[in-house]
């Protein structure tokens, strides 16, 4: 019977003819890994088949669509059209979307890790596990972020149509099929590194209460004068 | 409490890690083959770390490590990785469950990362579902499952590769009594049948009374017997090598074990 393991147990006892004890062994077992397998398990494992984590998945794709359109504007935009104000204008539209990103993709971190553990308890080498692990998320991104880049791309010769041919984006929408297609592909692998940087334990670290754009004490200081400012008018009345 | 194998198919000898000798000191094991074994120690007397040591998750600052009279703490840390997918068998205390695999597909994993063709290692792992008398979820996800199958599945897990030794943390953890009798029951007859050695670290003394041996792990030193966590001294880099049970080997020429 096969699934008794005798073979293999003969093999590592000494007990195996053909070729002594460990040449058996090392035919029963390979030590690497199957690409193929690894393939097949990350497919397998990318689409979740809980619902919760389902729908988190889905977070990310919309969030990667809705961050991709102004960064393909940005990447086919030549560089001598994209001004300072242009480009703080394709910022602002994407805002939403890396912020979205950003925090459906961290959510995701424990899951990831969690993933990433269950693998290596099962045997797999690190590396492996990590990238497993780390097949849907990117799945997912780099699905999201390809059906908005591509949206904007199919949209991108009526919206051209639309805007004054001085408006600063007017070139950029007349750029070739190539040029759009480059873009494509670069923004989903941008969306794919975001959304794995902020899943990962550095963006955790990432301390965003130091990102406070007001002053040590400005609030107090601002609230202060406010008192100061109504008691000051009540006295006048 | 029965004796130590003079025959040991894991015997680990002054153990340290760290290099200062904080969590484990001098710290010695041995198995024989088939014989089931517990660490039992409070918690962080060390368990884990000596779990991590003796499967070559860590590499110990000092100490040896022969497996099947094999130098396993000579091995480059892939070596291990390689040798520990073939020969070691794991159970961890909170086992992750992949909600799109079958129970089936779950055991055989250990297989297919090493390799082994699709048709056999599911056969393999269907076997020894079937051993641990659970053959009859094995096309069901884990989610429809309670824990006392997916705890048995874990064993399962462990035993596919045919393992040497078969290391157990808490393998029993939030089960009841009767199905802790149970795969404490099919645990040890597996072992015995298979000629594996199995380690079973806990901190719950009616688990460890289960096995046929205990070894105390209080303050980063293994003692034969219970001692009260407020008599052991602190342990001290250097000091006299201390071992659970003293073997017939000598401590620099372990005596290799063939099966």
């Amino acid at each position: 019977m096969s699934g008794d393991l005798s073979e293999y147990r003969l093999a590592r006892s000494g007990s195996a003819t053909d070729g002594g004890a460990a040449a058996t062994v090392d035919t029963f077992f390979q030590p690497r890994e199957p690409a193929w397998f690894r393939a097949r398990l990350t497919l397998r494992l990318a689409v979740p088949l809980d619902r919760g984590v389902r729908a988190a998945a889905w977070r990310v794709a919309w969030s990667a669509a809705l961050v991709a359109p102004p960064i393909t504007v940005m990447l086919i935009a030549p560089a001598r059209r994209l001004t300072a104000s242009t480009l703080i204008g394709l910022l602002c539209c994407a805002l939403p979307g890396a912020a979205a990103l950003i925090w459906s993709a961290s959510a995701q971190r424990e899951l990831r890790r969690s993933t990433a553990r269950g693998l290596r308890q099962a045997g797999a080498e690190h590396r492996t596990a990590w990238l497993i692990a780390t097949g849907r998320l990117a799945l997912f991104a780099g699905a999201g972020a390809l059906a908005g880049s591509v949206s904007i791309t199919l949209l991108h010769a009526p919206i051209g149509d639309l805007l004054s041919p001085r408006a600063p984006l007017h070139g950029m929408f007349g750029a070739g099929a190539l040029t759009w297609l480059v873009a494509v592909l670069q923004t989903a692998a941008l969306a794919v590194a975001g959304a794995l940087t902020a899943s990962s334990p550095v963006w955790q670290r990432v301390d965003l209460t130091r990102l406070n754009p007001l002053p040590e004490g400005w609030r107090q200081g601002a609230r202060a004068k406010a008192e100061r400012w109504l008691t000051g008018l009540r006295r006048a009345r | 409490m029965s004796l130590p194998s003079d025959n040991p198919v894991l015997d680990a000898r002054g153990l340290v890690f760290p290099a200062d000798g904080s969590v484990l000191n001098q710290v010695g094991l041995a198995v024989g083959e088939g014989e089931t074994v517990a660490v039992l120690g409070p918690q962080g007397a060390g368990k884990s770390a000596l779990k991590a040591c003796l499967c070559g998750e860590t590499a110990p600052s000092a100490g040896t490590v022969w497996t099947n009279g094999k130098p396993f703490h000579l091995l480059a840390a892939e070596q291990r990785r390689a040798f520990r997918l073939r020969h070691y068998g794991l159970v961890h205390q909170d086992p992750v469950f992949f909600p799109e695999l079958t129970l089936g597909q779950f055991a055989a994993l250990p297989l297919r990362f090493a390799a082994v063709g699709e048709r056999e290692a599911t056969q393999r792992a269907l076997t020894w579902l079937a051993r641990f008398e659970i053959a009859d979820a094995a096309d069901q996800r884990p989610g429809e499952l309670p824990s006392e199958v997916l705890r048995r599945a874990a064993l399962a897990r462990a035993m596919v590769n045919d393992p040497l030794v078969l290391f157990a943390d808490e393998p029993f953890v939030g089960l009841s009594d009767e199905s802790i009798s149970t795969a404490s029951r099919i645990l040890r007859s597996v072992a015995r049948s298979h000629g594996t050695a199995v380690v079973v670290f806990t901190r719950d003394a009616d688990t460890a009374a289960r096995c046929e041996r205990t070894v105390h792990l209080v303050g980063g030193r293994t003692h034969a017997e219970p001692v009260p966590i407020a008599v052991v001294p602190a342990a001290k880099p250097g000091d006299v090598p201390h071992r659970a049970h003293a073997t017939s080997q000598s401590l620099t020429s372990p005596a290799k074990v063939s099966r």
